[in-house]
């Protein structure tokens, strides 16, 4: 069940929003304690609310007003979770870490704001790395999100219960934040798409800060269809956000709207795609490059033309994050001091402690300018190599992380592997681009494992969104995983 | 003091500006007058989770007014940075602030001190927010966030300072412009100015700083500061005297005990691991918006107090007088205006209480009245003198053995008798006149 | 290479407590992150401007709309708080003797 669906039944009077939710709710309760995607989860306030919900829907059926309503509530009725990181008043908002096990936000995040004024109906909130650490879900104080598609693998990180509930059906989007790849990692994994919005476009105010200069607040969904719905309503300059950026809103789905009956000869005709070449190395798992070149040929089909670009500071972009991010971390995990919330410090998780500690280190005197300067001017060169592609393609097509999803424990032992995870999505975090996560097929069959997910990242310069979700539309429905019309080749 | 070594001593000046709102949030700042503790906060001043600073135009705007006035150079580029450490009174863990691109930089300050002019210059003037207030009780710490995250001014000197006057004067001027300014209302006792020192000894002709600075910190009335420096001074000359090597450290006043104390030493120093905010865009002013500010920041006191004393002939005690309080300087302003000399007008403002409730139309109807009551015809007048010349035959011949003073007593016996309505410029030639007879 | 003694520093700074097996763990598994983050020094950065904010936005205020807007109730600020009393959050005193 996608939005975009549901809503069309729901105005075809074929369902309530009682009946989806509770759809919803039998998934949870199915399957929770398999996948552990969701922390908190109250079933008594989403059927209460699914209840308003209907009365509304009720109303405007009876009085023919039913398109009127969706315009006004574009999302009414639709069930959502938030990822543990973003405040929720109604919700304990914990961020994935024991130390906030008892935290309960006296506000709402911009975002959840701006989703329950459009009508969605927030079922609870969802597991993830404490603090947003992490490339796996495993640094969770509340347990692995494990992988709806094999429960003996993760569902990738930091947004793991973000991704795992919507591709198990517990609901149908949910939100999360990609700082160094957290939504689209997740996402390639479990066959969903991840929307990582260029920085600032998306108001993280009343969300936990991971790295200020890098979050990004986003959702993943089913569709690339569904994702564009949902974008102007999260997107917007926030007065509660000074780095929320001025730049009017557009419409994101005028175009997909238009061409959802239309089948297009050649629809990207004109559009030309980078591969750097940076991102094919032979580090890459070999199913994942074969994966990446069949979405190549897709798009081809659709018209695109592609040219071989380079991105030379892709490795050295990976020790600018690590030098970065620990620093606001350290920072903005300063707060936490058990006095107005939460408990001791004592009670951080190994991978928060490491992070903080890096972060005091690059930052203190003597050590200032050989690393967190320094990494800020490794940092331009970085967002110069995007400036260079960007003159020449107007897109970039690349895999998402290196490997499969690895078995649970793989990479626990060892935090630096669970670094090298981010290395092709860090380097977008950090020149503020926008991406779009898109499912691509399947692995193959082994003894190992059934088939596990494959996704690609298609990247836009800023404020490009409009565009990279006709990209993303048009190939998704070139190959028909989620709505049934293709298959693998 | 001692004349073999000399005071080497710096300021820092913390005044809360008097925005309606706090610096990096809509909350109300009005911490002192607050009926409750923790009514005004916020995600942001309380430093929840997902609470984002947004700076106060208007707390910038008064920041940078104020340094222009005071001569401080004004940047085109403000960075706010974060300066971390853990405290339960810093809800954040770090405190914003901007040390390496502040409002002002350089620039230096002219100012009155044991009737000298007295040049001090600035190190930087920067804009941050202020701590919550803390009250400690059995073992605990009470926090009240109303004070946290009010915009809180620096104003950091260089040590130039040789006495502990001259310092008091420096930050009586800096009080008085920031009311004149309306940027603060920089009253120590209801906390919305605190002063550290920077406090070290050298021998005299020395030209380099020393390579030591004791800090003392909090600094809440010119009482305090008065007798921690003495205490210090002393205590660093005879240690030095003693040839004993003084180091960096943070001091505390007793002032049960009359002594400071170490607070925290060197080792002890925080690392600040100072970085540019992230959730703050970096500030930037054009030189057509500096001159703009530097445009509305309109007479500063000095200049005022000059021109009283050039234009208008009144001694500079006065002229600072009246400079430091607007309504007295409107109220000599308006008798002038109606015809009183600025010398008269000014004194009758300063020294006469009993017109201190009138208005200045007031107070010239008076004086007309008494002037039409004056006496001053001779046959009236003579009838006085003659009383007073009949009842105080010594006086009389004192004077007229040429002892001038009695001139005065004798003067004074008239006044009485016309219970003052004898007009002094009449009487004194009229008296001497009879005396001489 | 860091040593312990730069861990236990590091902690003090961050205000961290560590148990003695923490701080060998941590020792090693940062000197290998702080290693890796060497390739840093390798690269020209020469006349290069650093990035602080990518958002490319510039003063940017608080807006009159939304003065006093989010400002909580003493109820709602002292809600998740340890230890309350009379309106105040209490804490533990971090003051010596």
């Amino acid at each position: 069940m996608t939005i975009l669906n549901a809503i069309n039944k729901i105005k075809k009077k074929e369902l309530t929003v009682t009946e989806l939710v509770n759809s919803c709710i039998k998934n949870i309760e199915e399957k929770n304690a398999d996948i552990n995607a969701f922390i908190t989860f109250n079933k008594e306030y989403a059927l209460k609310m699914a209840k308003k919900a209907d009365e509304k829907i009720s109303n405007a059926h009876k009085s023919n007003s039913i398109d009127e309503l969706y315009n006004k509530y574009p999302l009414l009725g639709i069930p959502v979770a938030h990822k543990d990181i973003i405040s929720t008043k109604d919700f304990k908002s914990s961020s994935g870490s024991k130390i906030l096990d008892n935290y309960y936000p006296p506000y709402d995040a911009t975002i959840v704001r701006k989703l329950n004024d459009a009508g969605a109906i927030i079922l609870g909130k969802l597991n993830c790395d404490a603090f947003a650490h992490g490339a796996s879900g495993e640094n969770s104080d509340y347990g692995p999100t494990k992988n709806p598609y094999d429960l003996t693998r993760v569902s990738g990180g930091s947004s793991s219960g973000t991704a795992a509930s919507v591709a198990s059906d517990m609901t149908l989007f949910s939100t999360g934040t990609d700082t160094g790849g957290s939504l689209r990692n997740p996402a390639s994994f479990t066959n969903t798409v991840a929307v990582k919005p260029t920085y600032g476009r998306v108001s993280r105010y009343g969300v936990t800060a991971m790295a200020s200069s890098l979050d990004s607040i986003g959702y993943i969904t089913k569709t690339v269809s569904d994702a564009a719905y949902i974008y102007g309503l999260v997107s917007g300059k926030d007065n509660n956000d000074a780095s929320s950026v001025d730049v009017a809103v557009d419409d994101y789905f005028s175009y997909i709207k238009e061409n959802l009956d239309k089948k297009n000869d050649k629809p990207l005709n004109g559009i030309k795609i980078g591969l750097p070449k940076e991102y094919f190395g032979e580090e890459i798992d070999s199913e994942i490059l074969e994966k990446t070149e069949y979405v190549k040929r897709k798009l081809l089909d659709l018209g695109a033309t592609f040219i071989e670009i380079s991105l030379p500071h892709t490795n050295a972009a990976l020790a600018v994050y690590y030098v970065l991010v620990p620093s606001e971390v350290m920072s903005n995990l300063g707060r936490l001091d058990g006095i107005r919330y939460g408990h001791e410090r004592s009670e951080f998780g190994a991978e928060a402690k490491r992070r903080i500690m890096i972060g005091s280190y690059v930052l203190s005197s003597g050590f200032y300018d050989a690393y967190y300067l320094k990494a800020q001017k490794v940092r331009t060169l970085v967002i110069e190599d995007f400036k260079n592609a960007f003159s020449k393609v107007d897109f970039i097509l690349g895999p998402v992380t290196p490997m499969l999803p690895p078995k649970l424990g793989d990479n626990t032992k060892d935090p630096l592997k669970m670094y090298l995870m981010d290395v092709l999505t860090a380097p977008i975090n950090l020149s503020g681009l926008c991406a779009l996560g898109i499912p691509a097929g399947f692995s193959n069959k082994t003894e190992d494992h059934n088939e596990l997910p494959i996704g690609v990242q298609l990247i836009g310069n800023q404020f490009d969104e409009k565009n990279l979700y006709k990209v993303g539309f048009e190939l998704e429905r070139a190959i028909g995983l989620n709505n049934g019309e293709d298959k693998n080749e | 003091m001692n004349n073999e070594y000399e005071l080497v001593l710096g300021i820092e000046i913390h005044i809360q500006l008097n925005t309606k709102h706090k610096m990096f949030c809509g909350c109300k700042n009005d911490p002192f007058y607050a009926k409750n503790p923790n009514i005004y906060t916020c995600p942001v001043c309380l430093g929840l989770p997902g609470g984002l600073p947004v700076p106060n135009e208007t707390a910038v705007e008064k920041a940078q007014r104020f340094s222009f006035a005071v001569g401080s150079n004004l940047n085109n580029t403000v960075i706010f940075e974060r300066k971390n450490y853990n405290y339960p009174d810093l809800p954040k863990g770090y405190q914003i602030t901007c040390p390496h691109y502040p409002i002002g930089t350089g620039g230096e300050m002219k100012f009155q001190s044991g009737g000298k002019e007295l040049t001090v210059r600035f190190r930087e003037i920067h804009l941050e927010e202020d701590t919550a207030k803390s009250s400690h009780k059995n073992g605990e710490v009470y926090i009240d966030f109303n004070k946290s995250g009010v915009p809180l001014l620096e104003i950091v000197t260089e040590p130039d300072f040789r006495s502990i006057e001259s310092a008091v004067d420096f930050c009586k001027e800096i009080q008085l412009i920031a009311r004149k300014l309306n940027v603060s209302n920089a009253d120590m006792e209801k906390g919305n100015m605190r002063l550290e020192a920077n406090i070290s000894m050298r021998k005299k002709g020395e030209k380099d700083l020393p390579n030591y600075r004791v800090e003392l910190k909090n600094i809440n009335s010119y009482g305090f500061m008065k007798k921690a420096l003495e205490y210090e001074i002393i205590r660093q000359r005879k240690a030095l005297e003693k040839g004993l090597v003084l180091e960096q450290e943070t001091r505390g006043y007793d002032e049960a005990k009359g002594v400071t104390f170490t607070q925290r030493s060197k080792e002890d120093a925080q690392d600040y691991r100072y970085f540019p905010d992230p959730d703050i865009p970096v500030l930037t002013f054009s030189e057509e918006r500096i001159k703009g500010i530097q445009d509305s920041v309109g007479e500063l006191p000095s200049t005022v107090r000059k021109r009283l004393v050039d234009n208008y002939n009144i001694s500079y005690s006065n002229a600072v007088i009246l400079v430091g309080d607007d309504a007295l300087l409107k109220k000599v302003e308006e008798l002038i205006a109606l015809g009183l000399s600025p010398k008269k007008a000014s004194n009758i403002v300063i020294n006469k209480s009993e017109y201190r409730k009138k208005s200045a139309k007031e107070i010239v109807e008076i004086l007309n009245k008494e002037k039409s009551e004056k006496i001053s015809s001779v046959e009236d007048l003579d009838k006085f003198i003659e009383e007073v010349i009949l009842n105080n035959e010594k006086a009389v011949l004192d004077y007229k053995n040429g002892n001038e003073a009695t001139l005065q007593f004798l003067m004074g016996q008239v006044m009485k008798l016309t219970k003052g309505k004898a007009e002094p410029s009449v009487l004194i030639s009229l008296l001497k006149t009879r005396l001489s007879s | 290479m860091l040593s312990t003694k730069d861990i236990k520093h590091l902690a003090k700074i961050s205000d961290l407590k560590l148990t003695d097996s923490e701080v060998d763990m941590y020792c090693k598994q940062l000197g290998e992150v702080l290693d890796y983050i060497k390739i840093l020094d390798s690269i020209d950065t020469k006349n290069v401007q650093p990035t602080f904010h990518v958002g490319n936005s510039t003063n940017r205020f608080q807006s009159k709309e939304n003065y006093e807007k989010e400002t909580l109730s003493n109820e709602l600020a002292l809600k998740n708080a340890k230890k309350k009393d009379g309106g105040y959050i209490v804490g533990k005193s971090m003051l010596k003797g």
